[in-house]
């Protein structure tokens, strides 16, 4: 797949891997065996016909291979981008046991690309209006495709946003460089154009409650307002000028455009060294943010390579990208001068020891290793946990002790009647697929739940 | 689309700014504030309320001009539109009955204490309200303060009203004058939010400052606006606005806030001439 | 501000002996007893009198006692006589120089002087706001530099004995590079004093009468809007925030200035740096100059700090491969440059200096074009050039191909034959579709952040100063001039210092600049004059105010049209 080369694509923000031609796209697509029992859809958390779309790309059918990736799946663009398909129908591929799997996920991002590129968007065909309303909450990856589903089986969909721009963390969260918001915003161009009804600038919870929507005459309520609580560690310093949740360092880049300042109005956060803690996806996106905007970058890590959670590839691009690696480390304080502003980090050497909960070797500190890494900025990337607003001013709604809204697995039903949920709220800090996938076991629950009320008043006849 | 119905500058440098938001104003409480973005290139920019009329749908701000994104503001004319609005955000203060309460305004706090003020009265307490500002000038809003406040007492740093000083100094005089304080409720920049606090240490009188870090999100998401209160972290924006004077860490609110001057400085000195150029607000 | 005495004319210099507060001191007969006590170190306050317009008597702040002279003369006013006896402070004289301060400060805003929270506020709120409308000290762009300020501390203001009014005037902030506060304007008249008396213009004045006089500026004066030509001297002089320069205000106050010439067009005037940090953070003219002689254009005025700092600015050697730009060292980039050069030689290629290029540069790249590539051809850019029509004979040998390959110091050619160009490498401070179209980009220093000669219109040889390092890794183009010959196998050309290649220069060859050397009008006092393009790039495209300058340029003529001026 062609890539900007490291040293090249450092200076911008620009997608990294640049995509298939057609012509690699119908010779990848036809190493695909076509299985009649495919091992792959097995793999896809939201049951994508993945030969019958790779058959219409050898047939060099790009449209039609789009329309029936949309068959299950509202944002391939965005999928084919953004998931682990390595973990997912790539890792099941019967051409992975002795060599490379077929590149699932390049295809489906091909595909997409081709649809939008070519402004054939073909919009899909509604069922008849059922008279039923449903208000979905957030406009993240989960309530995008509990909206496109829903839409399609005749309901009217309103999504409700707290940002300013729709998406989610496909906006705010994830870099121009993995996911140009172009894409998320044509994604979600689509679902208007298809009928859903988008309101921004609406924060549930503080504007209107769940109950007061579902006194509104709204039939059925889907949660999907994410993990986005931040982390910190509680160490000394974490509030000196210059550190940052890494959910507050990628809005200001990829929501706030912060890398365009001044054009854009949020202050730049250009400086010169940076150190990132974590070894998550969320890690090395605000690593390579970070990179790119100037910065010597280290990502300080308390386990070893093997245990992080990030994607391969993206800790492929961040070694090559020239992003140092401090493995086996964890930060003790964070130091300030006299203005309050960070001048560097303190941290100790760890060592593998048993394993925990995770099953993963449970890190264990080296006394008296301390060492200092110079920096001036500093990215807590430790991941998220819910955030609490929704929950908290919603009545008779079931909460885990973490926070997360209990749901049933089945049907993402939750205590409240007429109330679902989905995605990180649900599961705790996870993936845009797996998201997705909870929202279509929703929206698939929700559409059956509203046939079982009596009629709404402007149902066909 | 947020349209203003009405912008003025009542005093120098302070603009209050009517915004059609019916939705929003039908929710407001006292203690709150909204977010809004001139265009899709704002910063969000967090405002206290002044004012809201449900009836109208309607709700006012205050905008002190300190640097680009409030000078974008207040370069606004009625008429023009914010392209976002969100709100209300922060935790409502809650309203009971104490007995005497003082609400001490200073700048834009001159406009965003008069909700707080009014709903205190309501609930039956003696209002006090203390203005500041740094000369007689700068004071406004005070007929409307007049009508929901017991008493106004006025600060000047010139001495050109009543008492020369701050709002803590008037606190000051009231505590020396052993009059009965049970509630002091704090708007303004840091500084005098501070030393209001100060003055009532001793004393003991349950002091509430209005916070007002940098803020991008606005609901809890990012951690951006956060605050040591009694050795503790909080986010401003959904944990407060509001926290005890007496336990807030202000050095670090203080350096926290200047984060970015220097890097606005290179944005204010581009920033494009006034839309309507020589106009009068 | 630099109070210096001023010479007025006798070829002897012919001194008295004066006595001030028990000093004797020596002084130039000419000079005024503010004068001669300044230029001794004794500062008596004073706020309407400046060294670059004189005095006028009328803040009255400078009051002395003179022996044997009733009352208290002013000091800026009263020449020195032999054995002059002069007091300059008794606590008479103390007293009524407050509560002549306090009248002066009447309309301004004060409470930040008198409030006694000044040292804590300090501790915490160094920064001042950056308000839109003055209120306090806090909230102006003047704090750290203000005459009024420090005047205030020095006679321990405390309280205000006159209640203070605000008169609420509009900010005027719609001119390029100007913004005015007259809510700040204590009427010391420097502004109008300067513009009218010394550079013979009247872009302000005073309007009203008595209680009301003010100062107006050029929005409220039309036959006024003909006359300012952004010299900034107005700014220069103002004692307060009620005149800035829209962006260096909030800067803060430099560290330090530095003398330099302007290199923006062959007049080459001198000009200060101030510099904070590392950083320039705006330009004036220099202050012991006759101020008659020249003022500053708009340019030279306002758009240097900005051109200099701009976001675009080149800061790394670039090569492109695959289409793609990337970063490389400057060995890389020199090699890479070199190589492709090598493969042209002759009249193939063309080396193309700018006109603002220093006489060391052209040295450099007139052995470059001679003996790094063998007798390819020199081009010189001239000043104020647009790309398209700054070289036609370029342009021409281009388009019939006989010139594949150049090597470019400006960007001062024709977009519509680069791609007929097989090979273009460029040295330069901006992108430009030149810049777009070459393979390897160098990166340049602009010229207060390199030193070099250069002969202005007349031919005086001028020497430029590094005053400020220049952003990344860009180089002085002598320098990236000399590598690159080098890298051509031209190792006599190992130049260590600039100096080194200032002694190798031939004088007589090039101290004549090149380019036209027509009389060209003064862009000091004509703005159409104002020069729209340096090396090739259009300086309103990096210096916001100067797009708007032409649009008032654009208005301006139309009106002057209209009414038939």
């Amino acid at each position: 797949m062609p890539e900007q080369p490291a040293e090249v694509r450092i200076d911008n923000f620009d997608e990294v891997p640049s995509g298939y031609t057609a012509d690699l796209a119908v010779t990848e697509a036809l190493r695909c065996l076509l299985c009649k029992n495919p091992r792959c859809v097995a793999g896809c958390p939201v049951n994508i016909d993945i030969p019958g779309f790779i058959k219409l790309i050898q047939d060099r059918k790009f449209d039609e291979a789009a329309r029936k990736i949309k068959e299950e799946n509202a944002l391939p663009a965005i999928c084919g981008r953004v998931c682990p398909q390595e973990d997912q129908c790539e890792k099941l591929c019967v051409l992975g046991v002795k060599g490379e799997p077929v590149a699932i996920g390049r295809l489906e991002r091909f595909v997409a690309d081709y649809e939008r590129v070519q402004g054939q968007v073909q919009l899909a065909e509604c069922a008849p209006p059922t008279g039923r309303k449903v208000a979905v909450i957030g406009a993240g990856p989960a309530g995008l495709t509990v909206a496109g589903d829903l839409v399609l089986l005749g309901h009217k969909v309103t999504i409700f946003e707290a940002l300013h721009k729709p998406g989610g963390v496909l906006m705010y969260g994830i870099p121009e460089f993995r996911l140009p918001k172009e894409i998320v915003e044509a994604e979600v161009q689509y679902l208007t154009r298809l009928g859903v009804e988008l309101v921004t600038d609406f924060v549930v919870g503080k504007l209107e409650s769940v109950d007061e929507l579902l006194e509104q005459g709204f039939d059925a309520i889907f949660i999907g307002t994410g993990a986005g609580l931040p982390m910190f560690m509680n160490i000394p310093g974490e509030n000196l000028v210059g550190v940052y949740s890494a959910n507050e360092y990628l809005t200001r880049s990829n929501l706030m455009k912060a890398y365009l300042f001044p054009e854009y109005d949020t202050p730049t956060i250009r400086r010169s060294k940076a150190v990132v803690v974590g070894g998550g996806n969320v890690a090395m996106d605000a690593a390579r943010t970070a990179r790119r905007l100037g910065a010597q970058v280290t990502i300080v890590y308390r386990r070893s390579r093997n245990e992080m959670p990030a994607r391969v590839e993206e800790v492929e691009h961040a070694e090559q990208e020239g992003i140092d690696f401090e493995l086996l480390a964890n930060p003790t304080r964070i130091l300030g001068d006299d203005q309050r502003r960070v001048v560097g980090i303190e941290c100790l050497r760890m060592e593998l020891g048993e394993p925990d909960d995770s099953g993963r070797r449970r890190p264990v500190p080296i006394d008296g290793s301390e060492f200092v890494i110079d920096v001036d900025t500093v990215v807590m990337a430790l991941g998220n946990k819910p955030n609490p607003l929704v929950p908290q001013t919603t009545a008779g709604l079931e909460v885990s002790r973490w926070g997360t809204i209990v749901a049933d697995e089945q049907t993402m039903q939750t205590s409240k009647p007429g109330v679902f949920a989905g995605g990180d709220i649900v599961s705790g800090a996870a993936t845009v697929i797996l998201a997705m996938g909870q929202a279509k076991i929703a929206a698939k629950a929700i559409h059956e739940y509203l046939n079982t009320l009596t009629p709404g008043k402007d149902a066909q006849e | 689309m947020f349209r203003i119905v009405e912008k003025t500058e009542p005093v120098p440098n302070t603009h209050l700014v009517t915004i059609e938001a019916p939705k929003v104003a039908a929710k407001c409480q006292p203690g709150q504030f909204v977010i809004v973005m001139v265009d899709d290139r704002s910063e969000r920019v967090p405002l206290s309320l002044a004012d809201w009329d449900s009836q109208a749908g309607t709700l006012t701000v205050p905008v002190f001009e300190v640097g680009r994104s409030s000078r974008k503001i207040a370069m606004l004319q009625a008429g023009d539109e914010f392209a976002h609005l969100i709100g209300p955000l922060g935790r409502p203060f809650p309203i009971a009955k104490h007995g005497t309460v003082v609400c001490a305004g200073g700048c834009y706090g001159l406009a965003a204490i008069y909700p707080i003020a009014r709903a205190m009265k309501e609930a039956g307490n003696r209002v006090v309200c203390v203005l500041e500002a740094r000369s007689h000038y700068l004071y406004y809003q005070q007929d409307r303060l007049a009508e929901v406040a017991d008493e106004l007492l006025y600060a000047t740093i010139d001495g050109s009203r009543d008492r020369k000083g701050h709002a803590c100094d008037v606190l000051s005089d009231m505590l020396t004058q052993q009059r009965p304080i049970h509630l002091v409720v704090a708007v303004g920049c840091p500084f005098m939010m501070m030393l209001c606090g100060e003055a009532t240490k001793t004393a003991a009188v349950p002091t509430w400052a209005c916070l007002n870090p940098i803020i991008v999100d606005g609901t809890g998401m990012c951690g951006a606006c956060r605050v040591t209160v009694a050795g503790q972290t909080r986010f401003a924006c959904v944990d407060g606005p509001f926290f005890d004077a007496h336990q807030v860490d202000w050095d670090e609110l203080f350096h926290r806030q200047a984060a970015y001057l220097g890097d606005e400085v290179q944005a204010v000195g581009q920033t494009d001439a006034p839309l309507h150029p020589h106009h009068h607000h | 501000m630099t109070d210096t005495s001023r010479e007025t004319g006798s070829a002897t210099a012919q001194t008295v002996t004066i006595t001030i507060d028990g000093r004797e001191l020596r002084a130039l007969a000419r000079q005024t007893v503010l004068e001669a006590a300044l230029a001794n170190g004794i500062d008596i306050p004073h706020v309407c009198y400046h060294a670059e317009v004189g005095p006028i008597g009328s803040c009255r702040l400078c009051i002395v006692e003179i022996e044997a002279v009733n009352g208290l003369p002013t000091s800026c006013t009263t020449p020195i006589a032999e054995g002059m006896v002069v007091r300059t402070e008794t606590e008479q004289i103390n007293k009524l120089r407050k509560a002549l301060l306090e009248l002066l400060l009447l309309n301004h805003p004060t409470a930040c002087l008198v409030c006694d929270k000044q040292e804590l506020c300090l501790k915490y709120r160094y920064n001042p706001s950056k308000a839109g409308r003055t209120t306090g000290c806090n909230f102006c762009n003047n704090k750290d530099i203000c005459d009024i300020r420090k005047l205030a501390e020095r006679f321990g203001l405390t309280e205000l004995i006159y209640p203070p009014s605000y008169e609420g005037r509009p900010l005027e902030r719609a001119e390029p590079f100007i913004d005015r506060d007259y809510n700040l304007c204590v009427l010391c008249g420097r502004c109008v004093r300067i513009c009218r008396d010394v550079h013979g213009t009247a872009a302000v004045e005073f309007v009203d009468r008595g209680g009301r006089t003010r100062v107006a500026g050029p929005s409220e004066l039309p036959h006024a809007e003909l006359q300012c030509r952004f010299c900034g001297a107005c700014i220069d002089v103002c004692p307060t925030g009620a005149l800035s320069d829209r962006y260096a205000k909030w800067r803060g106050a430099p560290d330090r200035s530095e003398q330099t010439y302007c290199a923006l067009c062959p007049i080459g005037c001198p000009l200060a740096v101030h510099v904070r940090g590392d950083r320039a953070i705006g330009t004036a003219s220099v202050p012991d100059q006759d101020p008659a002689s020249r003022p500053l254009c708009a340019l030279g005025r306002f758009a240097v700090a900005e051109f200099a700092a701009g976001q675009d600015r080149f800061t790394h050697p670039q090569i492109r491969t695959d289409g793609r730009w990337r970063r490389a060292n400057w060995d890389e980039a020199i090699r890479a440059a070199a190589e492709r050069l090598a493969q042209y030689k002759e009249s193939q290629a063309a080396v193309v200096a700018d006109a603002s290029s220093s006489l060391e540069t052209r040295h450099l790249l007139r052995a470059l074009a001679e003996l790094g590539l063998n007798g390819a051809r020199l081009f010189i850019a001239p000043h104020n050039a647009a790309p398209e029509a700054a070289l036609p004979a370029l342009t021409e040998a281009i388009r019939n191909g006989q010139i594949k390959a150049a090597y470019v110091a400006t960007a001062a050619i024709d977009p519509a034959v680069l791609d007929s160009l097989d090979l273009l490498i460029v040295q330069d401070c901006y992108p430009s579709p030149v810049s777009e179209a070459a393979t390897v980009i160098l990166p340049t220093t602009v010229f207060i952040e390199a030193g070099g000669t250069f002969a202005d219109r007349d031919g005086v040889v001028k020497k430029l100063q590094a005053v400020v390092p220049p952003p990344g890794e860009a180089r002085p183009e002598w320098q990236i001039a000399a590598d690159l010959a080098r890298a051509l196998g031209q190792d006599h050309l190992a130049y260590e210092s600039l100096e080194q290649v200032s002694a190798a220069l031939e004088p007589t060859a090039s101290n004549r600049s090149t380019g036209e050397t027509v009389e060209q009008p003064d862009p000091a006092h004509d703005l159409s004059a104002l020069p729209k393009y340096f090396r090739g790039h259009r300086m309103s495209r990096h210096v916001k105010g100067l797009a708007q300058l032409e649009e008032l340029i654009a208005g301006r003529s139309e009106s002057a049209f209209e009414s038939g001026d």
